[in-house]
């Protein structure tokens, strides 16, 4: 039993970190206009020649072999660097055409030739996943995407954007991000594959608490930092209790959701009966997580917090997108409450 | 990043397992404090016996000298046997032992640590007073030399188990003149040393197992000073070092068992209104978040662990673990109290457990170091803030 990140994994971690640093600084986001073309064509192919879209599939398939530990490591700093939702369309979109036998899609997925944006079932609506779907959807990242990746947690569906009807943009909380709506009336999809064979609505829950993972630990890292220099009263704001005991608390929900996502990521590998179980659990304490220190984050940097100098607010509007994606906080407590005891 | 065990740990947990069985007592531990020690006493000898006691003292000393995933094992199967809590043993086996084992000479290992292990005796801890809580260091209670001895003059308060209690593991200022934390001794006491005196105090949930204990002119032998003289600070600190992160997982069980009863119970229990408190939103939500929060310390104890045995040192996890599960246990008690309704007011019949429960929980976040006192622990120690 060690829970900690091996060697390897720790290079991944490492290599992702310092890649991300250099080719996608968050202080371009700054000042940037509404939109959600961040990543260009030529970013993903990018993303892509480093094999990050098919790291956790196997061989057999062209992936890169490694298991959900090493893809939920990865989007723990894609989510740090407020990466888009969009990279995680691609790595479930992959895995969906190669599981169904596409291999032809999987490949320009795996290669970044193909944009995949996120849906989800708009709140209120009754939608249908299946070899054809209905409903009304929020879908994220809109422009230059070819395919949208539904789930739910019958299965999940890839099809072209096109196939849907989309209606006019809105603006979304988070700026570096286009979301619409579409409306779909038995629009056939590409591929279809049921849960049973693989539950990627459950993988996508882990990742997305990854990328939220992410956040907390940005927040908190930024916290810090501005509690040891930021002077008021002739003293660092960090030597005041109210301050030191955010951090404090900031640390625990860390602590508590990386514990959770190595260990949700072994036992939702191994097909356990804990699997279902870790997942719901991390969700919603990731969710909580990243909202909790993102915003506590805000109050820590003062007036300058609440500007748009500085990249806080856009973890604060990020974790609040992530929060939709794969079931929200409710969603997962009321499913979890529903599962047997586990050991 | 794996959970697997060995074949060897496999087996190993077998072994526990089938010996738990067999062995645990039938009866429950009784409320009685003279009644509760006998039986912990009596338990103690049993595991003895048996071949369980010390599971994390060494060898040489008469430990099981179990490697950190025995200790695990062991703990993680004893917590699901339900076999009882340290109760009373819980200062001598994981306190008062190891300090003498880390910091003792030769003599006062051999005096003091068979009997432990044996169930021959139960210690107690004299570190708190009136002025000096959470500012241990501040602590008074004088220790003047006297030829071979030292004559030790004040009080301690909030002495757990004082009056059945052998011994002590005491802590006073032997050097009035130096830097607080520098001029105290740890100290090995009796506790029907003449001079003493102990008066049992009245808790909130209907206990009585803290008390006052009062020093007029107490002899201790020189020879019972653990680690030198005006060391003991460093010697209470060595405690920590025994720590190899499993000391959460009895509580981390506990607290799991706690709340899938709790589930149960709202699964059985009607509100006022007539409804299952299951089926209410708020009541569901609120125990969907507990169990959350509870398995997520599962995780966080074995993380803990994973992080001790690559780096051999105790990390911050011991801070966050602490303020993490006493707050997570009181607010299962405080919800607990929602679906038992009404009930909350009876303290006996089938619910009576669970008021029972929120009233001892306010323990937990100040016993062993408050909440605060863990946030700043965290804020300093491991973000780096200043103080
Ligand atoms: C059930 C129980 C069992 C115990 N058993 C023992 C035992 O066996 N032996 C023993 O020696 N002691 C024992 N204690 C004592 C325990 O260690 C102290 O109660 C604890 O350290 C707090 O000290 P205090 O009660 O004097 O509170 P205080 O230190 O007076 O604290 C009062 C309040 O002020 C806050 N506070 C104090 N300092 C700070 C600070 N620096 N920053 C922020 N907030 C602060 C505290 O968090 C608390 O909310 C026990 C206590 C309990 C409740």
């Amino acid at each position: 039993m060690d829970l900690l990140p091996t060697q390897e994994q720790q290079q991944i971690i490492d290599t992702a970190a310092s890649f991300l640093a250099n080719e996608f600084p968050i202080n371009q986001l700054l000042g940037a206009p509404n939109s959600d073309t961040r990543i260009s064509r030529e970013h993903l192919q990018k993303i892509a020649q480093l094999g990050w879209l098919g790291i956790g599939l196997p061989e057999e398939l062209q992936g890169v072999g490694y298991g959900l530990s090493e893809e939920a490591l990865l989007f723990v700093e894609l989510g740090r660097n407020l990466m888009p939702p969009s990279l995680l369309g691609s790595v479930l979109g992959g895995r969906l055409a190669g599981l169904c036998g596409e291999h032809e899609r999987m490949r320009s997925l795996l290669d970044g030739d193909i944009k995949v944006a996120l849906a989800i079932s708009h709140p209120g609506s009754e939608t249908k996943i299946g070899k054809s779907i209905s409903g009304e959807f929020l879908i994220y990242e809109p422009h230059e995407a070819d395919l949208l990746l539904v789930a739910d947690e019958g299965g999940a569906a890839l099809l072209p954007l096109k196939s849907m009807q989309t209606t006019e943009d809105d603006r979304c909380i988070d700026e570096t991000l286009g979301v619409s709506s579409a409306i779909a009336k038995n629009v056939p999809v590409l591929c279809y594959l049921p849960a049973e064979n693989d539950h990627l609505f459950l993988r996508g829950t882990i990742l997305v608490s990854a990328m939220l993972l992410g956040i907390a630990e940005a927040t908190l890292a930024r916290s810090v930092d501005y509690a040891k220099q930021r002077e008021q009263f002739g003293k660092v704001i960090g030597s005041f209790q109210a301050i030191k005991h955010y951090c404090a608390e900031m640390a625990v929900r860390c602590e508590s959701v990386r514990s959770m996502l190595y260990h949700t990521s072994i036992t939702f590998q191994a097909q356990s009966p804990a699997g279902v179980f870790d997942a719901c659990s991390l969700k919603a304490l990731a969710i909580e997580a990243a909202q909790y220190n993102a915003n506590t984050a805000i109050q820590i940097h003062g007036g300058m917090g609440f500007t748009r100098e500085m990249d806080i607010h856009l973890f604060v509007k990020r974790a609040q997108v992530l929060g939709t994606l794969f079931g929200g906080e409710r969603y997962h407590l009321r499913r979890l409450l529903c599962e047997p005891v586990v050991d | 990043m794996n959970l697997d065990f060995t074949p060897q740990q496999l087996q190993f947990r077998e072994q526990v397992r089938d010996w738990l069985q067999a062995h645990k007592p039938s009866e429950p531990r009784p409320d009685d404090g003279a009644e509760g020690r006998a039986f912990d006493l009596a338990w103690q000898k049993t595991l003895y016996t048996g071949g369980w006691a010390g599971i994390n003292w060494p060898k040489a000393y008469g430990g099981q000298g179990f490697d950190t995933f025995q200790q695990l094992i062991f703990l993680m199967e004893y917590a699901k046997s339900g076999a009882p809590g340290d109760h009373y043993r819980f200062n001598g086996l994981n306190l008062a032992g190891p300090t003498i084992i880390a910091c003792g000479d030769e003599e006062q290992r051999k005096t003091h640590l068979p009997p432990i292990l044996k169930g021959d005796v139960i210690w107690c801890q004299g570190f708190s007073e009136p002025s000096a809580g959470s500012d241990l260091a501040s602590l008074k209670t004088r220790a003047i030399v006297d030829g071979d001895e030292l004559i030790v003059t004040g009080s301690k308060i909030w002495t757990s188990w004082a009056r059945f209690a052998d011994w002590q593991q005491l802590l006073v200022r032997t050097d009035a003149d130096a830097p607080k934390h520098a001029g105290i001794s740890w100290v090995i006491n009796r506790m029907d040393n003449p001079g003493m005196e102990i008066r049992p105090i009245h808790d909130m949930a209907g206990g009585s197992d803290l008390h006052e204990v009062f020093y007029d002119e107490v002899r201790i032998p020189l020879k019972n000073i653990v680690g030198g003289i005006n060391n003991g600070w460093r010697v209470s600190m060595a405690q920590l070092s025994f720590e190899r992160g499993t000391a959460f997982m009895p509580s981390q069980i506990e607290t799991q068992k706690t709340i899938e009863e709790l589930i149960e119970l709202a699964r059985n229990t009607r509100l006022d209104d007539g409804r299952l408190a299951i089926d209410d939103d708020h009541i569901a939500f609120q125990l969907a978040k507990l169990r959350a929060e509870t398995r997520s310390l599962l995780a966080m104890t074995l993380l803990g662990i994973s992080r001790n045995e690559r780096s051999g040192m105790p990390g911050p996890e011991g801070s966050m673990l602490k303020l993490f599960q006493s707050e997570l246990y009181k607010r299962i008690t405080t919800v607990a109290l929602d679906i038992v309704g009404a009930d909350r007011a009876r303290l006996s019949g089938l619910t009576g457990r669970w008021p029972q429960a929120f009233l001892g929980s306010f323990a937990n976040t100040l016993g062993g170091g408050t909440s605060e006192v863990m946030r700043n622990i965290i804020g300093e120690r491991y973000l780096g803030l200043p103080k």
